[in-house]
């Protein structure tokens, strides 16, 4: 699915394991300029799916961000479709090897690459002058997350074993170059008038020499969240952590709670999050049993029994929550 | 489309025929138009998508509220609201390249960079002594015309009423000739001595025929943050180890002043760059009866546009001005904002460490510091409001 609906929630869950919820806000702008989507691939014929989430932001400021943000992430998955499900088949009778999460990261920069040359063309070809999305895909393989970026709508992995909470992307932001060469604080750094200034992003003219890949194994009962910089830019990383770890419930509750912590901080931007919760059945089952009170444990025992199809829930959805 | 026509209301102009599309920019399509009644060639930039309420709308304003009196300057003619997303604005029309282009081609010869570099010098000295910052100022933002004059464009980012420009603390301005208190700490520090960071890119760049990051290879602005990280950290945003110019011999030091890493080592102002380079830069015309009358102070903008306040002020005298002096309304503007005095026939001007500041030729004013002295002609910017300082003979 992809979607920049008004507002919306959505949860669902995949039959590889994990399970996630969706919300995008508003706010109080005019208009969502942000879009997410849901979806999966299947690289080896009849063989595990491989889920595919996304989010992107369409820039404040300038027209058509919407447009652009659904764009890029349309364009993303096509490419990434192509070469990891497509390509791989065509021509071939026998079934094609598993994919390594080497040459997903090409695949994902491939993707990535593709979807900037269209949204360049696009913007030009409908004379919008200046306009552009950021992006954050992350796939899901077995046991490890593959996932790219541009811009500085971040991924967030919450190791629930270790209880630490990590920032796997680099924002592409001049407050985010400033802060990774020490010459600016973190503090500074969600208070910077370049927080928001994009150095690449979807529709640059450029993209950044060193390529914005990353992959990180995960653990059953960890956490990742891929958002928008309405949900993350005001929150410190110590309040984030608190709010994953800390949240209780379930995921859904864990969302809104993200949401409104940004808000009460007087946040304005439209708001959009992907929260995903890495494992299955089984190890809810098992976590269940052994009677186990870790906070994550409590997270997600309140979710309802996976369903194979995702269910849509509250909000003014729209056409585009259908998944 | 080119051969039909619209119709304006932009001053004395009512239809205009589309002449030739001269190109888009990053901020709008621009047109080669004739009015219908005259004949007289305009350029119209028609800005499309603009949402009410949003920074864009803030700039397409800004462009037009930005009237600067000089023969480096494109003027803008008038904006009119085609509807609501969209906006037109009419130029006075020059048959120019954009000095980037040319670059490029290395079409230019010692004479015309020369002649460049002074005329874009003047224009920004001009737009500084109306207390409007261009912030944005590179090869590709001056016109080159047919004339053999240069001039400068696009305003519309520049420092005029910045409160709405960067209405989301959005940093602006080119990376490669943005200057490093605009990075670091944000637009709202970005005064005359920012542009005259960019104007010693600008000065590298037809001097060396490439901007100084190109020849280095730089494509990040992590490229700029490593160079600037180095120990012992360089003082300047260029290594000039290597700069040499032909069409002004021996001006590195000149450039290695303008590109200061810290604002207060490099000039004060544009003026200060001329008259190292040899040339004297026309002052206001000061009427022959200087100190037989005294000066005024004539508001330009706000809701008090038009008031005139004499300083009647004796030699040693003050008078300190605020709000209700000035503009009864405007919060922008102290109570007590600033301080006017003579010594002999020259006027001062001080701030009184006043909330939104008082600028003078571009440069903010310490707060608290010691008076500057005003020439006849001077802006003078108080909060949002524009004041002229002159002698006049019918007061």
């Amino acid at each position: 699915m992809i979607s920049s609906s008004t507002s919306g929630t959505a949860s669902g869950s995949f039959a590889t394991g994990g399970r996630y919820v969706v919300k995008s806000e508003i706010n109080h702008r005019d208009d969502n300029e942000d879009s997410f989507l849901i979806t999966e691939l299947t690289p080896v014929l009849a063989g595990p799916v491989l889920p595919v989430l996304a989010i992107a932001d369409g820039m404040g400021g300038l027209e058509h961000g919407g447009d652009v943000s659904r764009e890029a992430l349309r364009r993303t998955v096509l490419a990434l479709l192509e070469s990891i499900q497509i390509e791989p088949r065509l021509n071939r009778s026998d079934t094609a090897e598993p994919m390594t999460v080497e040459v997903l990261q090409k695949a994902l920069w491939g993707a990535l690459e593709q979807a900037n040359a269209q949204v360049r063309r696009m913007v030009q070809a409908n004379g919008w002058h200046t306009a552009g999305s950021t992006i954050v895909v992350a796939l899901l393989v077995g046991e490890t997350v593959v996932a790219a970026n541009l811009g500085d709508s971040p991924l967030f992995h919450y190791d629930a074993t270790g209880q630490k909470l990590v920032k796997i992307t680099r924002d592409h932001s001049v407050a985010g170059v400033l802060l990774r060469a020490g010459m600016i604080s973190p503090e500074m750094a969600r208070h910077h008038e370049g927080r928001s200034r994009l150095e690449f992003f979807v529709g640059a003219p450029s993209l950044p020499r060193e390529i914005s890949v990353y992959n990180r194994p995960l653990h059953q009962g960890d956490l990742l969240l891929l958002c928008t910089d309405g949900v993350s830019g005001s929150l410190s990383h110590e309040r984030l952590t608190e709010l994953l770890a800390t949240a209780g419930g379930d995921l859904e509750r864990t969302a809104d709670a993200l949401i409104k912590a940004g808000r009460d901080l007087g946040e304005k931007d439209n708001q959009t999050l992907i929260l995903w919760w890495h494992g299955s059945e089984q190890t809810e089952r098992q976590s269940a049993d052994a009677g186990e009170t870790s906070t994550v444990a409590q997270m997600v025992g309140a979710v309802e029994q996976p369903d194979r199809s995702p269910t849509v829930s509250g909000g003014d959805t729209g056409d585009g929550m259908a998944v | 489309m080119e051969g039909g026509s619209i119709p304006l209301e932009i001053g004395p102009v009512h239809e205009v025929e589309l002449q030739r599309f001269l190109g888009g920019g990053g901020f709008g399509l621009m047109w080669k138009v004739a009015d219908r009644a005259s004949g007289r060639l305009y350029a119209l930039k028609v800005i499309r998508n603009v949402r009410p309420g949003s920074i864009s709308e803030a700039r397409v304003r800004n462009e037009v509220g930005v009237a600067i009196h000089s023969e480096f300057v494109v003027p803008a003619i008038g904006l009119q609201e085609w509807n609501p997303t969209t906006f037109l604005i009419l130029f006075e029309y020059f048959d120019a390249r954009p000095l980037d282009d040319l670059l490029l081609e290395g079409a230019l010869g010692s004479a015309d960079k020369h002649r460049i570099l002074l005329e874009v010098l003047q224009g920004v000295s001009d737009a500084h002594r109306h207390n409007v910052v261009h912030r944005d100022l590179k090869p590709a933002n001056v016109l080159v015309c047919r004339d053999g004059r240069s001039r400068l464009i696009d305003f519309g980012i520049s420092k005029f009423k910045d409160v709405n420009v960067t209405g989301t603390g959005d940093l602006i301005g080119t990376y490669p000739y943005m200057a490093p208190e605009t990075f670091l700490r944000g637009s709202k520090y970005a005064d005359a001595r920012s542009d005259i960071y960019s104007l010693g890119h600008f000065f590298y760049e037809l001097a060396m025929g490439q901007h100084f990051w190109i020849r280095r290879g730089w494509r990040e602005l992590s490229d700029l943050v490593h160079y600037l990280s180095a120990v012992p950290a360089p003082t300047e945003g260029i290594d000039l180890s290597d700069f040499s110019c032909d069409f002004y011999p021996g001006t590195a030091a000149i450039v290695r002043r303008m590109v200061k890493i810290a604002p207060e080592e490099r000039y004060e102002s544009v003026d200060d760059i001329l008259v190292e380079l040899g040339h004297i830069p026309e002052l206001p015309p000061a009427l022959p009866d200087l100190g037989l009358r005294s000066p005024v102070l004539i508001v330009e903008s706000g809701s008090n546009r038009g008031a005139r306040t004499v300083l009647g002020l004796a030699g040693g005298g003050c008078r300190v001005m605020g709000r209700f002096d000035i503009a009864g309304e405007d919060n922008t503007i102290s109570r007590k904002h600033l301080e006017f005095s003579r010594q002999g026939e020259t006027y001062l001007v001080r701030d009184l460490a006043s909330r939104n500041g008082t600028w003078l030729r571009g440069v903010r004013l310490e707060p608290d510091g010691p008076p500057a002295p005003l020439r006849h002609g001077d802006r003078i910017k108080v909060g949002d409001v524009f004041l002229r300082f002159a002698f006049m003979r019918d007061v």
